[in-house]
């Protein structure tokens, strides 16, 4: 009878053990992709770039997207799925980090997926000039405000 | 990866139910009260978020997110307004769970009769 | 009187009990767990599809995805139960399909509709939270323990 309990048990420990281990196998060593926004834009992406060019170094991080107007910035990011355990942490550490680094006083990030979709669209319409500076501002504002809700 | 993870985790979660089904002999209203309560525990101490995290619906759907989600309400709620938020923020995130429940309960019964 | 009946047990029930154990079907528990994980992580999967269906297609960011896809998945529930599908889903695969809110979607909905024939306040009404009542409400009251301990640990003790 106690085989009976012990097998089920020690076959979900072998199942956990064995995925931590092929986890450790694949160590992340490429760069995060990122796009360089164009800077001679109706509205400054300077400070977007840098930020990429900055977090480009990090190797916890597969991808980068950032969009900034003249008094915030939001960044959203992708982590290999294996360290999502700890993504909340990795968000909190960036967030602080990125705040004393630019000393940008409004720092937004997020890892949501919509929030990275939605961030996405809007480089690329920055990247293709369809967008002016108060559609810019206005859609920033709303996918952050997106970022925020909880239920 | 998403869906992996998902798949993996939740089947997990399940043959944990099934092991206290099958071993220590629970009736399924105790394995899923059980499970509740230890989802809130989770949550207490702050495990159930990056378990979300790390398996979407693989940690949503299984009943465990219920007593996570109740304690999110409340803390929430208990961040603003002190502890009578504790007591009036419980189903601020939970609700669709329930109400969708009772909703298609009504309309099932509505619709469909009794077998046998 | 049931306790007396229990005190005094007459040698015949003795070797019925006997027997009863010996002949007791023994779970084959490892066979079970694999149809729990395999049925229970298929529900999950499907949840998580609807998710990013969700996610994709609509205004719904990874934190508010969530109240949709339940509603979805007792939505389907609430068919499969209706067609009594689910209880034949439920006799295979055990806790795989009791365990995901489905469980308890389609405890509710099956005494929902397994007491239409008492009337739709004291039947339907009534009944629906009989098997789903105490997750609810052992749900809730841990909820309000836990949330009331770490209140206070966060507030007056600034942990």
């Amino acid at each position: 009878m106690i085989i009976k309990k012990v097998i089920p048990i020690s076959m979900i420990l072998f199942f956990l053990i064995g995925c931590q281990a092929t986890s450790m196998e694949q160590p992340n060593d490429e760069e995060p992709s990122y796009t360089k926004l164009s800077t001679q834009n109706e509205f400054d992406q300077q400070l977007s770039n840098q930020v990429k060019e900055y977090l480009k170094d990090n190797k916890d991080l597969t991808s980068v997207q950032a969009v900034n107007d003249e008094e915030k910035i939001l960044i959203t990011f992708e982590i290999p799925h294996m360290k999502r355990f700890k993504l909340a942490d990795i968000r909190k550490e960036l967030k602080k980090d990125i705040k004393e680094k630019f000393q940008i006083k409004k720092v937004e990030v997020s890892t949501d997926q919509k929030v990275i979709l939605e961030l996405d669209k809007l480089e690329e319409e920055i990247q293709d000039k369809s967008v002016n500076k108060n559609e810019l501002k206005k859609e920033l504002k709303r996918i952050i405000k997106l970022s925020k809700k909880q239920t | 990866m998403i869906f992996f993870w998902a798949f993996v985790v939740g089947g997990i979660i399940c043959v944990i139910g099934q092991i206290l089904m099958d071993v220590f002999k629970l009736t399924p209203a105790h394995t899923l009260t059980t499970f509740v309560v230890f989802g809130a525990i989770l949550d207490g101490l702050g495990l159930y978020e990056p378990l979300i995290d790390f398996a979407g619906a693989g940690a949503t759907v299984p009943i465990t997110s219920f007593g996570n989600s109740l304690v999110h309400g409340a803390m929430a709620e208990a961040e603003e307004h002190g502890l009578i938020g504790v007591v009036t923020g419980m189903f601020e995130v939970t609700s669709s769970g329930i109400s969708a429940a009772i909703i298609f309960g009504v309309i099932g019964a509505l619709l469909f009769k009794p077998k046998g | 009187m049931a306790k007396e009946k229990n005190q005094r047990k007459s040698p015949d029930e003795t070797q019925y009990q006997a027997i009863q154990q010996e002949k007791e079907i023994k779970r084959p528990i490892i066979q079970n767990c694999i149809k729990a994980f395999f049925v229970g992580g298929l529900i999950c999967l499907i949840g998580q599809v609807i998710t990013t269906f969700y996610i994709y297609f609509f205004d719904f960011t990874e934190q508010t995805a969530g109240n949709p896809t339940v509603a979805t998945i007792i939505f389907i529930t609430m068919l499969l139960t209706g067609f009594g599908l689910y209880d034949k889903i439920g006799q295979f695969s055990g806790a795989g399909s009791a365990v995901p809110v489905t469980g308890f979607g389609n405890s509710v909905i099956s005494s929902a509709i397994e007491h239409r024939t008492e009337g739709f306040i004291l039947g339907v009404g009534a009944n629906m939270f009989k098997l789903a009542g105490p997750v609810i409400v052992y749900g809730v009251f841990a909820a309000f323990v836990i949330a009331i301990i770490k209140t206070i640990l966060m507030k007056w003790m600034g942990l």
